[in-house]
């Protein structure tokens, strides 16, 4: 029963594993380009099988690398673009005597509702299938590409001038969203909390530095309440977004968010479209990751051999605490985020 | 054309390491297939490797290869992590007995093309030994002579393994000068005189990593004594012009861990160590060996597979268990790792116990410091304790009791052939104690460690917070060692193969009646060879002539006779070297030693005495001096028989004094 893994996907988990691919977008962007390959290879002959081979490749992804969700949203993201072509070319099919635009119309598919209880069976083998899919792959690839870009688009919308941002850690996203703020705006403060053991707000920091006109101000954690009552935004980026729109994001984002709920500082997540996942918060044991013990405690410190150590990744920040997520798309509030999930995937995907 | 070849890192992975330490186990399978925390002890080194970017590995194996091979050959099916990017070969020779024989062989089966990375099967590192290797590169370019790097992990001092040693680095360029397993704190003068800047490590452990030039290999070829890798050390330490080849030495940053798994208790140290995270990435949730996560993680350290039954049990603290286990209710278990398919009865109690897999243990057992092998069964009520060691598939009848005790299934073990085949005490059918004391040849195990010193037992598992409060087995067993060198005492080798050399000239000496010119180079050129200082001549030439065969048991058991026969055909000799008075006294120092040890000597020691006065070889100041320092309780019946002639000695210098007098008058 157990599927064999694709050479390609347990180079991946290697890769991802030993620190080779790091990021959740160059992880997203390695597994579209494994998806792409599978759709190109003439392994598969309906759309039945194409999504068996993804579900497969998906499941054992999963089991390497449980917290790593972008790649299942990948998946989820195909295996709902299959389902979507097959059904298109499908009723082209069906009606070619109608006028194919007709199929598409709002009224055709609000009454479809009875009509779709039908299962389709996607085991019968659809002509033109992988093109169309790899041209809609193409759309996703750019809609990836262009997501970073999308979201600084938005920056001057949500910094103004000569206001002071505090963020912590290091987020890709948050570090081109501030530089295209700082290029925009004047006298901007900016206060990065250096988001210990791993101290990655040193270098972000250090990357922001380098512009021009603006303070940069590096904070330990145990400040970052202190800071706050000064602070008139929050911006942070995340790991991923579960379903209730709660976050799981760098350990030490919890303390931000509720610092900034006691202050009323809004909290702004930015978080492109892949990130969101159709998870939710059920076994908080293993929702966290935990990392090296030597980070917190020298290993021949005395009191380290009797200590529990522990050095967790991620903080869980509850819906309520976030104002507002800044993805590629526009702005959505928290409540939102479970419309954008069924925009984003097939009910039936949900479950891979 | 060279420079288009991109050169590839290769690695050397000497397995079947420590077999002793690893009683019964290692009688039954490869010490590198040992499960440390359910995943192979050769997987880490493997790892290891991969992550330090090397490309090819020569796994190095004598007595199980084929296991190790399979086990590398399904690792390589089931896309083991460090399959990618490295190809493994399994290499090896069933002559091969010892560290060196495996350097020898890789010499000249040519396989190795630069320099490498040596690593023992039982190393667990999650260090990146990419830094060092470039180090290593950088030192060979700029001192054609470097051997090799050898490197170390600064330790805490309040923790002992036994794999600490003493090191001496030249601060400026990181050379090794000196290098000892700690024991004791000898550390020979030239190494200070000759460098202007030396610091001195004594809390480093040894972690079996290392990086050889091409040059390693060649040496091992030429230097057919060189046995292990301390041999090699030593050897190129003492021989440093003569071989021209240097050694360096690296140290790891304090974030990166490294240990060597040889012994029963570094073995439940690292266990103890990867399951709270120190060895991270090396953790038991991150899928070392199989590409699937196979733990999830809860708090207190413990690490669940989702296939194990686990319900009403206690887990306390840093638990592992393994998938397809069951673990009946009532149970409590804290420190331990269960093996894959493990059941474990109601009302157990398992404290730093380690099973492999398909164990069996019944109701009721109180199981603690042990270690269960595979498919052993534990029957009701037993109680097993303080380092008990189950081999494979063994049997423990019900109600037993055992501490301290190696169990294997049958009696009819392979044992080396110089042993006579020893019976096995039996407590069940399918239990036997093993002995565990040194009775077999300890360097049959390819033992890197196994030093003289090496205490009689097995080391076994303990509390591993004790060592704080210095009465654990580490402590222990250094007391123990301590008192094992206060008592014997041995001189230092040299210096005894320089006596017995000496004994060996001057014993064929006086029965061929040779020249004494002769034995005079013939013991000076031992003395260059041994690099003895003059002292040392004189005081062993002197023993040396005592030492001899005809002194030491004299026809008729007169001695007198036998020493006045030996002095006249090597008067000579000893006249060359005691000149002085220091000389006189070091003659007089050595007489003093074999006073002690020969009793024909003893009786006669004033005869003697007096003996070597009228023949003019010490002076009676000498004597006197002598007799003036020798210790009142200690040598007080030496005292007591030199009275006499001391006596008479002052009062015949007294006479000669008047008689001077006199004469001036």
């Amino acid at each position: 029963m157990k599927e064999q893994p694709l050479k390609e996907i347990t180079q991946l988990i290697h890769a991802i594993k030993v620190g080779l691919v790091e990021g959740s977008y160059n992880i997203t962007n390695k597994t579209l380009d494994i998806f792409k390959y599978i759709i190109m290879s003439k392994s598969w002959q309906n759309a039945d099988a194409l999504m068996q081979i993804v579900r497969d490749q998906c499941k054992i992804l999963q089991a390497a690398l449980p917290q790593e969700t972008v790649t299942s949203n990948i998946a989820r993201r195909i295996l709902k673009l299959t389902r979507e072509e097959f059904d298109l070319l499908h009723a082209k099919v069906q009606h070619f005597a109608d006028d194919s635009q007709a199929s598409l119309s709002l009224h055709k598919l609000v009454t479809q509702t009875s009509e779709s209880n039908v299962s389709v069976d996607y085991s019968v083998p659809q002509q033109g299938l992988r093109e169309a899919l790899l041209d809609h792959l193409q759309e996703v690839e750019t809609e990836l590409e262009t997501s970073s870009e999308n979201i600084c688009v938005q920056a001057e919308e949500h910094i103004h001038s000569s206001e002071i941002i505090l963020t912590l850690s290091h987020s890709r996203s948050v570090e081109n969203f501030l530089k295209r703020a700082i290029k925009k705006r004047q006298f901007l403060t900016i206060i990065v909390a250096e988001c210990a053991p791993a101290c990655r707000g040193h270098n972000l920091a250090a990357s922001l530095a380098s512009e021009k006109n603006v303070e940069i101000v590096v904070i330990p954690d145990a400040a970052i309440f202190a800071m706050m009552s000064r602070v008139n935004k929050v911006i942070i980026g995340t790991h991923s977004v579960l379903a209730n729109g709660g976050l799981r994001a760098a350990c030490g984002a919890y303390t931000v968010a509720l610092a900034a709920k006691h202050y009323s500082v809004p909290v702004i997540v930015l978080a492109p479209m892949y990130k969101l996942s159709p998870l939710h918060l059920c076994e908080q044991d293993a929702f966290n990751m935990v990392g090296c013990a030597e980070d917190v405690i020298p290993y021949d410190s005395i009191p380290a051999r009797e200590a529990k150590i522990y050095n967790p990744m991620f903080d869980y920040v509850p819906p309520e605490l976030v104002t507002l997520f800044i993805s590629n798309t526009g702005g959505h509030a928290p409540s939102y985020v479970y419309r954008l999930l069924t925009e984003l995937y097939h009910p039936e995907d949900l479950e891979i | 054309m060279a420079q288009f070849e991109k050169e590839i890192v290769q690695a050397v992975l000497i397995a079947d390491n420590n077999a002793w330490n690893f009683k019964p186990l290692s009688d039954e399978g490869s010490t590198a297939l040992l499960p440390l925390v359910n995943v192979r002890m050769i997987d880490y080194a493997l790892m290891a490797l991969n992550r330090s970017g090397v490309e090819e590995v020569f796994v190095y194996t004598s007595l199980y290869r084929s296991s190790i091979r399979e086990h590398i050959r399904a690792g390589i099916a089931t896309d083991a992590a460090w399959s990618f990017k490295m190809t493994v070969h399994v290499i090896g020779d069933e002559g091969c007995r010892c560290f060196g024989d495996a350097m020898r062989d890789l010499d000249n089966k040519a396989l190795i093309r630069g320099n490498f990375i040596l690593l023992g099967a039982d190393t667990v590192t999650n260090a990146d030994l990419r830094p060092v290797l470039e180090q290593h590169k950088r030192q060979a370019k700029f001192d054609k002579g470097t051997a090799a790097t050898l490197v170390f992990k600064e330790c805490a001092n309040n923790v002992r393994t036994g794999n600490e040693l003493l090191i001496a680095v030249d601060r400026r360029n990181d050379r090794l000068h000196y290098h000892q397993r700690q024991r004791s704190h000898h550390i020979p003068l030239d190494v200070f005189q000759d460098n202007s800047c030396v610091a001195l490590y004594h809390n480093l452990l040894d972690p079996q990593i290392a990086i050889g030039s091409l040059s390693m290999l060649s040496l091992f070829n030429d230097n057919f004594d060189f046995q292990t890798r301390d041999d090699f050390v030593r050897g190129l330490l003492i021989n440093e012009e003569l071989l021209d080849s240097r050694i360096y030495v690296a140290l790891l940053p304090a974030a990166q861990y490294a240990h060597k798994v040889n012994n029963w208790p570094a073995y439940q140290l690292v266990s103890r160590d990867i399951i709270n995270r120190w060895a991270y990435p090396f953790v038991p949730d991150i899928g070392l060996y199989k590409l699937q996560q196979q733990y999830v993680f809860h708090k207190d350290n413990i690490y669940k597979s989702p296939e194990a039954h686990v319900s009403k049990v206690a887990l306390l603290q840093n638990v592992v268990i393994q998938a397809g286990s069951h673990v009946d209710s009532g149970s409590v278990i804290s420190d331990s790792v269960i093996g894959a398919n493990c059941r474990i009865g109601k009302k157990c109690r398992l404290t730093n116990a380690f099973l492999m897999a398909d164990v069996t243990v019944m109701d009721n057992c109180t199981l603690e410091h042990c270690v269960v092998g595979n498919g052993a069964i534990i029957n009701e009520d037993c109680d097993v304790s303080a380092g008990c060691v189950l081999g494979a598939k063994s049997v423990l009848p019900a109600k037993t009791t055992l501490a301290k005790t190696l169990i294997t299934r049958s009696p009819n073990r392979r044992r080396s052939e110089d042993e006579v085949a020893v019976e096995l005490e039996s407590i069940g059918p399918y239990a036997y104690i093993v002995s565990d004391l040194m009775t077999g040849d300890p360097e049959d195990s390819e033992g890197e460690d196994l030093l003289p010193q090496q205490p009689l037992s097995i080391p076994k598992m303990g509390d591993l917070l004790a060592p704080l409060d210095d009465n654990s087995y580490c402590s222990d067993f250094s007391e123990d060692d301590e008192d094992a060198s206060r008592a014997v005492t041995p001189l230092p080798d040299d210096t005894n193969i320089f006596l017995g050399e000496v004994i060996d000239s001057l014993t064929r000496g006086f029965r061929e009646k040779s020249n004494p010119d002769f034995l005079v180079l013939e013991i000076n050129s031992s003395r260059y060879a041994y690099n003895m200082s003059l002292k040392e001549v004189n005081f062993n030439v002197v023993k040396a002539v005592f030492g001899m065969q005809s002194i030491v048991e004299p026809a008729n058991n007169n001695v007198l006779v036998a020493i006045n026969a030996a002095f006249k055909q090597l008067g000579p000799v000893v006249s060359n070297y005691i000149k002085s008075e220091d000389a006189m006294m070091d003659c007089l120092k050595a007489l003093e030693d074999v006073y002690e040890e020969n009793h024909l000597v003893r009786e006669k020691i004033s005869q003697i005495v007096h003996y070597l006065y009228d023949k003019d070889f010490v002076s009676e100041s000498a004597i006197q001096a002598w007799f003036e320092q020798l210790d009142e309780e200690e040598h007080a019946h030496l005292r007591k028989s030199l009275a006499k002639l001391v006596a008479w000695l002052d009062q015949s210098s007294e006479e000669d004094d008047d008689d001077d007098e006199e004469d001036d008058d």
